[in-house]
């Protein structure tokens, strides 16, 4: 019952959009079996990917971000390519699909603005778990397959909006199979060359090895830095869950 | 946390949203090194940008939070670290302190070097004056600081280009790139290799290099 009450008071103070994840424990897909898992407390998380009219109202009230004026430090060349223009989406971003081409210091400056911040890797991952019919599908042989066929298909070349596929059991939509998204703490992810331990026979020492979607995600996102943008990068928000007290992520 | 708790965690990013073109002081524009890519056809040079436009603050080794302002002006070697790090971080404070001292003659005195704990827990400032003092570090010159919450150190190792996680056995792994600041902030390159610092740094008098 606790849930749906929340939900409402989210909707009244403007989160409307947001659905309430329940906490849990999270242990990264590439951490050691042996590490102890860590307590996630509850937080609020979009239903769906930030829009391109919705990042186009952002950049349209904060200019620093458009992508004619963008500074170099903060997001790369390819920062909104895929819009028409600096103000303009084009026909290569449909407004109701996610943006994508954002940089982390671009995303997190716009959940900034709505008083919200970047989802951290822990509560990504947490809501990710979800299938269409449980709240951890990851033990789904065929939910897993899914998982590794989308990310075997190349980009189409305009994405649909979001929101269309089933959302998954916890109310949330396209966390797998329409875009890459930023996590606050994507630098905590050092799959590739920082950390040799997780190189080759490392991944054998996980706590899941049979959760190669996360490992993928985990690959991804130690291949980025904070200004690198790509054609199928985008993001969401998170918030603390109503009436819990934030926490740093 | 508490809620003061809550507007420290918002507050770098809030700085971001608001930092504006003034703030920013043009740098000297050079052709970028990457492939090749059209740019806008009339778009004026794009700013390169300063890390001083996040805003960000940092605890002291006297305990007191202050913004980063006073390094504006100086060409700076950044990086991260934690005190109680016993194997990468030693290193790098050496590595720091070699490229310090061998600094082109025209910026040595000019030069500042930052070093910033991801950890606040870990790193009282107690802990950082005694880096400061093992180290025989000129406090003058060097400001070892800590991160005052994850956010902050988020979007400074995300400028600095240091990835980092903590481990379950209470380490914490990182990256150690230095970063070279030119005295606008502007970030002209990384290198962990204390030669390739020198030689960015080495380039910021325009002796050598573009």
């Amino acid at each position: 019952m606790r849930g749906p009450i929340l939900a409402l008071c989210l909707a009244a103070s403007g989160h409307g959009a947001m659905v309430v994840v329940p906490g849990g424990a999270y242990h990264a897909a590439t951490a050691k079996a042996s590490e102890p898992t860590r307590d996630v407390p509850a937080f609020s998380l979009d239903r769906t990917p930030v829009t391109n009219e919705a990042f186009l109202a952002f950049v349209g009230a904060h200019p620093a971000w458009r992508r004619d004026r963008v500074s170099r430090l903060f997001a790369d060349e390819r920062y909104l390519g895929q819009w028409a223009g600096p103000l303009a989406l084009g026909p290569q971003a449909p407004p109701r699909a996610p943006v994508v081409g954002v940089s982390w210091f671009a995303a997190g400056a716009f959940c900034a603005a709505r008083g919200a911040r970047l989802p951290s890797e822990a509560e990504w991952e947490l809501a990710a778990a979800a299938s269409p019919k449980e709240r951890d599908g990851r033990r789904d042989p065929a939910w897993r397959q899914t998982l590794l066929d989308w990310y075997a298909r190349p980009n189409p070349p305009r994405l649909p909006d979001v929101g269309q596929g089933p959302a998954n059991a916890g109310g949330i939509y396209d966390m797998h199979g329409l875009v890459w998204e930023w996590v606050s703490d994507f630098g905590a992810s050092m799959l590739v060359g920082a950390d040799a331990r997780l190189c080759g026979g490392g991944a054998l020492e996980a706590a899941d090895p049979l959760d190669y979607p996360a490992f993928l995600r985990a690959a991804f996102r130690s291949s980025l830095e904070g200004r690198t943008t790509t054609v199928n990068l985008g993001f969401r928000c998170a918030a603390g869950a109503p009436g819990a007290p934030e926490r740093a992520p | 946390m508490t809620r003061a708790g809550r507007t420290a965690v918002a507050l770098p990013v809030a700085a971001l949203i608001l930092m504006g073109a003034g703030v920013l002081r043009p740098a000297p524009v050079r052709a970028p090194a990457g492939p090749a890519r059209a740019p806008a056809a009339t778009a004026p040079p794009q700013p390169r940008g300063s890390i001083y436009d996040l805003g960000l603050r940092v605890r002291d080794a006297d305990g007191i939070e202050r913004g980063l302002d006073d390094l504006r002006g100086h060409p700076v070697l950044a990086s991260m670290f934690y005190a109680s790090c016993t194997s990468a971080c030693p290193l790098l404070v050496s590595n720091m302190k070699r490229v310090a001292a061998g600094a082109p003659s025209g910026l040595r005195d000019d030069l500042r070097v930052l070093l910033v704990s991801f950890d606040p827990a870990r790193d009282p400032p107690a802990a950082l004056a005694d880096v400061a003092r093992r180290h025989d570090l000129d406090v003058g010159r060097w400001r070892i600081a800590v991160a005052p919450d994850e956010a902050t150190a988020r979007a400074l190792a995300a400028v600095l280009g240091i990835r980092y996680r903590a481990t379950a056995d209470g380490m914490i792994d990182h990256t150690t790139a230095i970063t070279v600041l030119d005295p606008a902030g502007g970030v002209r390159g990384r290198a962990e290799d204390p030669s390739a610092v020198a030689a960015l740094l080495a380039r910021l008098t325009g002796g050598t290099g573009s």
